[in-house]
């Protein structure tokens, strides 16, 4: 009885000692993404320890969690324009955080925030395409009410607006207007719109609603767009 | 081989002096104050954790294990683990309960997807990456949450209830409540069939929890069935004999004496196992 205990400890440590490793790896570079995420400028080194402690953790426990997380600070740092990285560490690291969100997602499917993420991460390595409409719709299903995903989520539906076929238009016209109506701050209609034809498709979305065109005007104008 | 057992046993038996009267009962209470607060540790481990499923059983685990490891090598008692009649039964629920965690896990793992909630989720996925299936964690949860969790739940609410009162609308094919009511030991009154069933029956019997279903429910249920069946009784069970002769009544001793072999044990019974007639009032 004492050896079947001692065993069946010895087995559980196995099992279990890479996955608190891993969240132990993992937990190293919190501090990075999380100023990542608030937008503070952080120096390059930092940014490598990070994604080699996030590597690490991969390495000792490769499950959805953790290459979702992987995954998170991958994309962004690809997807930043102002870090001084090649084209080619952009790319690689652009293919292995799809990757990972492909496993991850496959693994955890309810998880907003990463499906908006793997449509921006699709059309910045294939361009834009149905997939990242199949992406975003996802998204927008597990986390429709998201502040903070709303600018990039708008940039998205306005990029890829050809591939939405006709029912898909229709729903995301009545999102756009709901999500208008539930933001107390409209800031990220305005940050969104980058061309005349965003300006022009968000004021489509947005006709029927009462004072809506010029509250738009007056945030362009704030952000120097109009 | 077996002599040695048997006498490690005695050995045993004798070094874990029973214990009785009110250290017995507070020894017991801290008993299920363990089991409750390891469970809410399991349980509720992952909230400070940062509620991160992934991996917060992992650090805890390894806290078990290496106490497992520990004794297993020697250290704590030498004796091995004696278990007095009060700690079997908490024990014995905790075994109870994680056997029927992995017994759940065990078979949605088989589909390797979950059966309700999420299960729609893992469907887009599929259709948008190609390949998804869901974790054990997932197909735990989701097992817990739509089939474990519903019965606790349920049992919790018919342990707590002091009777069921069922009034119904139509023709329900399996009762599966009454059968989980009944099963915790709650009263339950089906209003229309039991009066719809009554009038077919020659002889109708109306079950009372003793000092648990209340007088008013007992009225009502009579009232209702004596309408509509000709033979109605009343049966109570459930007495707490100590309990009811504790309390002084006129009839404690009659009660106790020609109705012992209803509710006490097969010991209690009269010599020959007959057992008093049950009385039936005519309408």
């Amino acid at each position: 009885m004492r050896g079947l205990l001692g065993v069946g400890g010895a087995i559980l440590v196995f099992f279990a000692w890479p996955v608190a490793n891993g969240a132990w790896q993992a937990s190293k570079s919190n501090s990075t993404v999380y100023d990542l995420r608030s937008g503070k400028a952080v120096p390059i080194v930092d940014i490598l320890s990070a994604v080699s402690e996030q590597n690490a953790a991969v390495a000792d426990d490769p499950t959805a969690g953790r290459r979702l997380a992987r995954s998170e600070l991958l994309a962004g740092l690809a997807l930043t324009r102002d870090l001084p990285l090649t084209p080619a560490e952009r790319r690689g690291w652009l293919t292995t955080a799809m990757s990972d969100l492909d496993f991850g997602l496959g693994n955890a499917p309810a998880r907003g925030a990463a499906w908006a993420r793997l449509a921006s991460v699709r059309q910045a390595v294939d361009g834009t395409s149905a997939k990242v409409v199949a992406a975003l719709l996802m998204s927008i299903d597990t986390a429709p009410m998201v502040a903070l995903l709303w600018p990039s989520r708008l940039r998205l539906i306005l990029d890829n607006w050809q591939f939405f076929t006709a029912p898909q238009r229709e729903r995301i016209g009545t999102y756009v207007v709901t999500t208008w109506r539930l933001s107390a701050d409209k800031r990220g209609f305005a940050e969104a719109i980058r061309s005349p034809l965003d300006e022009l498709l968000v004021r489509y979305f947005l006709r029927d609603e009462p004072g809506a065109q010029q509250e738009l005007s007056q945030w362009l104008a704030r952000f120097g767009k109009k | 081989m077996a002599g040695t057992l048997r006498e490690e046993m005695t050995a045993d038996t004798e070094a874990v002096a029973p214990r009785s009267g009110a250290a017995a009962r507070l020894r017991g209470l801290a008993d299920w104050i363990v089991v409750l607060v390891f469970f809410l540790l399991v349980s509720f481990a992952a909230l400070p954790l940062g509620a991160n499923r992934d991996w917060a059983w992992a650090p805890l685990s390894i806290a078990f294990a290496a106490c497992a490891v520990a004794v297993a090598a020697g250290l704590g008692s030498r004796s091995g683990f004696a278990v007095v009649d009060a700690e079997r039964k908490p024990l014995m629920t905790l075994v109870g309960c994680f056997a029927v965690f992995v017994l759940f896990s065990l078979f949605q793992m088989s589909t390797l997807a979950p059966l309700a909630g999420s299960a729609w989720l893992y469907e887009s996925a599929e259709r948008i990456l190609g390949s998804a299936h869901a974790p054990v964690p997932a197909i735990a949860i989701d097992a817990a949450r739509n089939t474990l969790l519903k019965c606790l739940t349920c049992g919790a609410i018919f342990l707590t209830a002091r009777a069921m009162v069922v009034p119904i609308q139509w023709n329900e094919p399996f009762g599966i409540v009454f059968a989980e009511a009944l099963a915790c030991g709650t009263p339950v009154m089906a209003v229309s069939d039991a009066r719809i069933i009554s009038r077919l029956a020659d002889y109708t019997v109306f079950i009372v929890q003793w000092a648990k279903t209340p007088r008013e429910v007992v009225k009502t249920a009579l009232a209702a069935l004596v309408n509509v069946s000709n033979h109605v009784g009343v049966v109570i069970n459930r007495v707490n004999l100590a309990k009811h002769v504790r309390y002084g009544y006129g009839d404690h001793g009659d009660y106790y004496s020609r109705y012992r072999g209803y509710y006490g044990s097969g010991a209690d019974m009269p010599a020959g196992g007959a057992r008093p007639a049950l009385k039936l009032a005519k309408k």
